[in-house]
């Protein structure tokens, strides 16, 4: 298109490199930092050059926390990204294929809820986690994240729904299915790329949240990967390759779940695009 | 990317296509006009509350309930301990005397006016490199920050932007040192460092939903534009600027709720609201004076303010893609 219009070659073509090296070089270093020792890097936090080692990783997996911290955010975040995309099904399925009072309602507060700063809620949630005793509850921070984020995926999958004809739960009506029925055997079934997409989606989001996870675990051996990530820099002030492993450590899950996800993401999307 | 908003690639795309793709925005409305629902028998309509219900009772607790009591505290004093005590409208008046909180709300507007660069970006670098070969792996690698909690980006950043770091010593050796700056130390740079770094973060899924926007769009406008002999600068602002309305509509409403409503993570990552207060937000003195000082009725007047922004934004987006359709439609 763009040879057409009369846009000289060699633009595109550095546009192109600009971008990947913006992203890639910041990488690159991150990588390096993490494989310098650190008076190497003290000495001169500016150069690629200085020795190499892998003890970085081990610093701060024990002395950092780091591994503890990658504990935690497992014990928390797959119950939580489970939890949501169940509330996020079941009322997905239920806004878009049932009428019922209130549902106009319903959608109201889940967009609501969405929009809403997460700053916002952090004050009373602490502050009623003290005396509910959900604070320094890894359970308590699981509840919340499926609650807080639910209502995205909700949306997402009430659209999803929608579009799945009405007549094929029809026809399983007709075939004597009841309302369960025919949502677990039918709807679940065909949406499961969609909902792979929110549980994947899901993982991801709640495994980067951090002021939640900061003001509930005050307690530091509860402490997630990101809260961990956010003390490192300030407990390791001139640690830039411990920082620089710890962040390495932190990200590598996540990294994964997409890495393995990607092809159930790709289906969502393709999915939730033909939809129409 | 931060926020409980999915600020990324798969369900951005999806939706995108849905709407520019006219899904009605009011779901079963119509249907329903039809007659021709299935499951809307008479014992069903219970089936459709317990099927809402559990997210219904979770938002209650953890999310109306907390709404209305951060509310309320915004017109406490209260430190946590004591019960709360009602003081009317003080924390707000001590907010409007507060110096620093100006700043604050000045630095939060400055960093709103960064959606104009995180869409501006990514709109230019999906159409200058819309076709060609390479261009999907670009897009890919674009992708990978998308991946990254905000806070390793910060800290990532913190790195390359440290007076001393590779960004400075580059310049500086390649006899640019003029070039390099205090770029998160000095308070009339920072804001500007902490946008550059969100763009840096959020360009690739910008550029994956133009690009699709793009893929939709038919190529006889731009064939007929080029025959009347627009030049490239004509070409992308009176076609494909309007032609990626919907987009760009779409991608702002979701930098909305996904990045502004949580600069938190960034700022801490990247400069812990500092030098001084200079990229202090909302959310980030929300934390301070709420949580770490435990002043929780000022923490909650913050919070208010800060909901009461992204509302009048939200409604700001919305009162001006009314004024343009009608628009459109007058014209």
């Amino acid at each position: 298109m763009n040879a057409r219009i009369g846009l000289r070659r060699p633009l595109p073509a550095l546009v192109m490199g600009l971008c990947t090296l913006a992203v890639v070089l910041p990488l690159l270093w991150v990588v390096r930092v993490a494989l310098k020792p650190t008076d190497d890097y003290i000495g001169d936090p500016g150069s690629f050059g200085g020795g190499w080692t892998l003890e970085n990783f081990g610093h701060a997996w024990s002395n950092g926390g780091i591994g503890d911290a990658l504990f935690n955010s497992l014990r928390i975040v797959p119950l939580g990204a489970v939890l949501a995309t169940v509330l996020a099904t079941l009322a997905g399925y239920g806004l878009s294929k049932m009428l019922f009072p209130g549902r106009r309602f319903v959608f109201g507060i889940a967009v609501a809820t969405m929009t809403l700063p997460l700053a916002a809620l952090v004050i009373p949630l602490f502050d009623e986690g003290l005396r509910l005793g959900y604070v320094d509850s890894r359970f308590g921070l699981s509840l919340i994240y499926a609650t807080l984020f639910a209502p995205w995926g909700t949306l997402f999958l009430a659209s999803y729904f929608r579009g799945l004809p009405d007549e094929l739960l029809e026809s399983a009506q007709v075939d004597g299915a009841g309302t369960l029925r025919a949502f677990w055997s039918i709807a679940v079934p065909l949406a499961l790329p969609a909902i792979a997409t929110v549980l994947i989606l899901n993982v991801f989001l709640q495994w980067s949240e951090l002021i939640l996870a900061l003001v509930m675990l005050p307690d530091s051996s509860k402490q997630t990967i990101t809260v961990a990530i956010a003390q490192f820099s300030g407990q390791f002030r001139t640690g830039g390759p411990l920082t620089a492993a710890g962040m390495i450590m932190a990200a590598a899950p996540v990294m994964v779940v997409f890495l393995l996800g990607q092809r159930w993401l790709r289906a969502g999307v393709t999915a939730g695009a033909v939809k129409g | 990317m931060s926020s409980h908003v999915p600020t990324s690639a798969a369900t951005s795309s999806a939706q995108v296509s849905e709407r520019t793709t006219a899904a009605p925005a009011r779901p079963g409305r119509r249907r329903r006009r039809g007659g021709s629902r299935p499951v809307t028998r008479r014992s069903e309509r219970f089936a459709g509350l317990l099927f809402v219900a559990p997210l219904v009772a979770m938002l209650a607790v953890f999310a109306l309930l907390p709404l209305g009591r951060v509310v309320y505290y915004a017109f406490t004093r209260y430190d946590g301990l004591t019960p709360a005590r009602w003081v009317g409208l003080e924390n707000f008046k001590f907010l409007l005397e507060w110096h620093d909180f100006w700043r604050i709300l000045l630095n939060n507007v400055v960093l709103i006016a960064g959606i104009v660069v995180w869409v501006a970006v990514p709109f230019t670098i999906a159409i200058v490199i819309f076709g060609q070969r390479r261009a999907p792996l670009v897009r890919t690698v674009l992708l990978l920050p998308a991946l990254l909690p905000p806070i390793i980006i910060g800290g990532v950043f913190r790195l390359l932007l440290a007076d001393k770091g590779p960004l400075n010593e580059t310049l500086r050796s390649i006899g640019l040192g003029a070039l390099a700056q205090p770029w998160l130390a000095d308070d009339k740079l920072v804001l500007l460092s902490v946008i550059g770094v969100i763009g840096w973060a959020t360009a690739g899924t910008g550029v994956m939903l133009y690009s699709a926007g793009l893929s939709t769009l038919s190529e006889s406008y731009v064939e007929a534009a080029v025959l009347d002999g627009a030049n490239w600068r004509q070409l992308v602002w009176h076609i494909y600027r309007p032609a990626l309305r919907p987009v760009t509509r779409f991608w702002t409403l979701l930098l909305t709720v996904g990045t502004v409503t949580v600069f938190f993570p960034w700022i801490y990552g990247l400069t812990q609201g500092g030098p001084g207060i200079a990229s202090t937000t909302l959310d980030y003195q929300v934390y301070i004076s709420g949580i770490q000082d435990g002043r929780l009725g000022l923490g909650s007047a913050i919070a208010v303010v800060g909901i009461f922004l992204i509302v009048v934004l939200l409604l700001a987006q919305y009162a001006a893609s009314r004024v343009r359709r009608a628009a459109e439609w007058t014209s």
